[in-house]
């Protein structure tokens, strides 16, 4: 039997890079997978994916920062699925920007999908899990290395990435409480890329063409285990944190970082932004 | 079929914790062996022997562990000792021989069973948290080494909560009472994750297996 066989499990911003990368393990592990996100054309692109490896999903828009979104979203699940044993909060977003450069709209930005959108998300699991046998449920929030150390270029990142860890523990304590055992934990992903080692175009419109290959370079140099990460990393994660064999880790990160953050932390000092 | 098919794996210690990894390494198709130390020249024919037989370790997981409980002031040196080289130096040991066993085959998962001890202090636990952090902290050390070696060997860590029962884990239930119960089995679960593929690119990570203790 399959680690996952008879989960039902939602996934937010199912439509790139981690978040399909964890729709794809979750369903080949045997769960079924409903997936959101604000992207049809990158939604198109996973359900192809899973077509391809002959899975299945379905896709619901959803922006993560409206309740009401959350509302109709869970309300979907229960009325199809009959109920909810996992919530992945993926949905995330980065501006890497010095602090002198950062706007109170950018901070306001990765402030309401990193945090105010997992919480909305915790809060409506919670109101769906209780009603499961035995009140069980897993949430994992995707969070980063950032929640935890600091790094240039972030602060407004480490604020957003904090709350997304640190709301994950609080949340596990109330899990605990009244009977429930709903589980929430945080993943930290050390630097993940998609496409080979290609700077993003976040990095090559903070620090240029050519910056942004420097950034790439010493983003591999300075993980001790020499490579980068690659999305499908994380799926062990999650599904570890969706299966029965986890029902003792909760309130916790799981680090998926090639050693990042076992000592000296890493950070890209030789790399200055252009801004 | 196993998510250990095929590996051969070396278990240390004589504990709840040990035979329930054994337990589960042998149900996902494992070889297991049980690695019984000692000094320097034990860790050593202990891996030849392993090496002789099966040509390679894929798994060695550390779970041998050994609790006291005393006040500083009531403690002596010796005492110190006794549980700081069981815990530190039994951890250290098997880490360096499984490491340089590993390395003829370049590759391997070394996992080092410490507790949430290593994180949180209590009274009369001096030498316990001083070896469990010991063991987090030389887990770390190693796994880098590893990675900047590249040679594919991986070295991580679980923190273990409140094991009822077993005295070579926790002292006894009167230390941190609200601490959520664990099983030796929960614990064993969380060294098959790292042990598996899936988690290539995890190392020198600590993973609490504690009901959500450190949390709070």
């Amino acid at each position: 039997m399959r680690q996952l066989s008879d989960k039902i499990a939602l996934v937010t911003g199912g439509t790139s890079g981690l978040g399909r990368a964890t729709v794809i393990a979750l369903a080949e592990a045997g769960a079924r997978v409903v997936f959101t996100g604000r992207n049809i054309a990158g939604a198109e692109e996973t359900l192809k994916r899973l077509a391809a490896k002959n899975l299945s999903s379905r896709f619901i828009q959803q922006d993560v920062t409206q309740e009401a979104d959350w509302s109709r979203v869970m309300a979907d699940v229960l009325a199809a699925e009959g109920r909810l044993d996992l919530l992945v909060n993926n949905s995330g977003v980065s501006r890497l920007k010095p602090v002198e450069a950062l706007t109170l709209e950018d901070l306001r930005f990765l402030t309401s999908v990193n945090v105010l959108g997992m919480f909305l998300g915790i809060k409506h699991a919670f109101m769906a899990m209780e009603r499961n046998a035995g009140k069980r449920g897993s949430i994992v929030n995707i969070s980063a290395l950032n929640a935890l150390r600091g790094s240039p270029n972030s602060t407004a990142y480490a604020i957003a990435k904090g709350g997304t860890t640190n709301l994950a523990r609080a949340a596990a304590l109330e899990g605990r409480q009244d009977g429930r055992a709903i589980r929430v934990n945080a993943i930290h992903p050390g630097v993940l890329f998609e496409e080979g080692d290609k700077p993003s175009p976040g990095a090559i419109a903070l620090y240029g063409e050519e910056g942004a290959k420097a950034f790439v370079r010493s983003n591999i140099e300075t993980t001790p285990m020499g490579r980068l990460g690659h999305p499908r990393d994380i799926g062990a994660a999650v599904v570890f944190l969706a299966s029965d064999e986890s029902v003792q880790v909760t309130g916790t990160e799981i680090t998926v970082d090639g050693g990042r953050s076992a000592g000296e932390f890493a950070t890209h000092h030789g790399v200055r932004s252009q801004k | 079929m196993g998510r250990l098919a095929g590996k051969i794996a070396a278990i240390s210690g004589e504990n709840s914790v040990s035979r329930a990894v054994a337990a589960l390494c042998q149900q996902e198709g494992a070889s297991v062996m049980t690695l019984a130390g000692g000094d320097e020249a034990a860790w050593d024919s202990a891996f030849a022997n392993i090496i002789s037989k099966h040509g390679r370790v894929d798994l060695v997981v550390n779970a041998a562990h050994r609790c006291m409980r005393t006040p500083i002031a009531q403690q002596n040196a010796q005492q110190f000792m006794s549980v700081f080289d069981e815990i530190g130096e039994t951890a250290w040991l098997c880490q360096k021989y499984a490491i340089m066993a590993m390395r003829r085959s370049a590759s391997g998962v070394v996992i080092n069973v410490s507790s949430v001890l290593a994180r949180v202090a209590a009274p009369g636990c001096a030498a316990l948290c001083a070896a469990d952090r010991g063991v987090l902290m030389s887990t770390k050390s190693a796994a880098l080494e590893c990675a900047k070696a590249k040679d594919n060997i991986i070295v991580s860590a679980i923190l273990a909560g409140r094991i009822e029962g077993d005295p070579a884990h926790w002292p006894d239930g009167s230390l941190l009472p609200n601490a959520p119960i664990v099983t030796p089995e929960d614990v064993a679960s969380g060294v098959l994750f790292l042990a598996t593929d899936g988690a290539a690119y995890m190392t020198g990570v600590e993973l609490p297996v504690d009901g959500g203790f450190l949390a709070s």
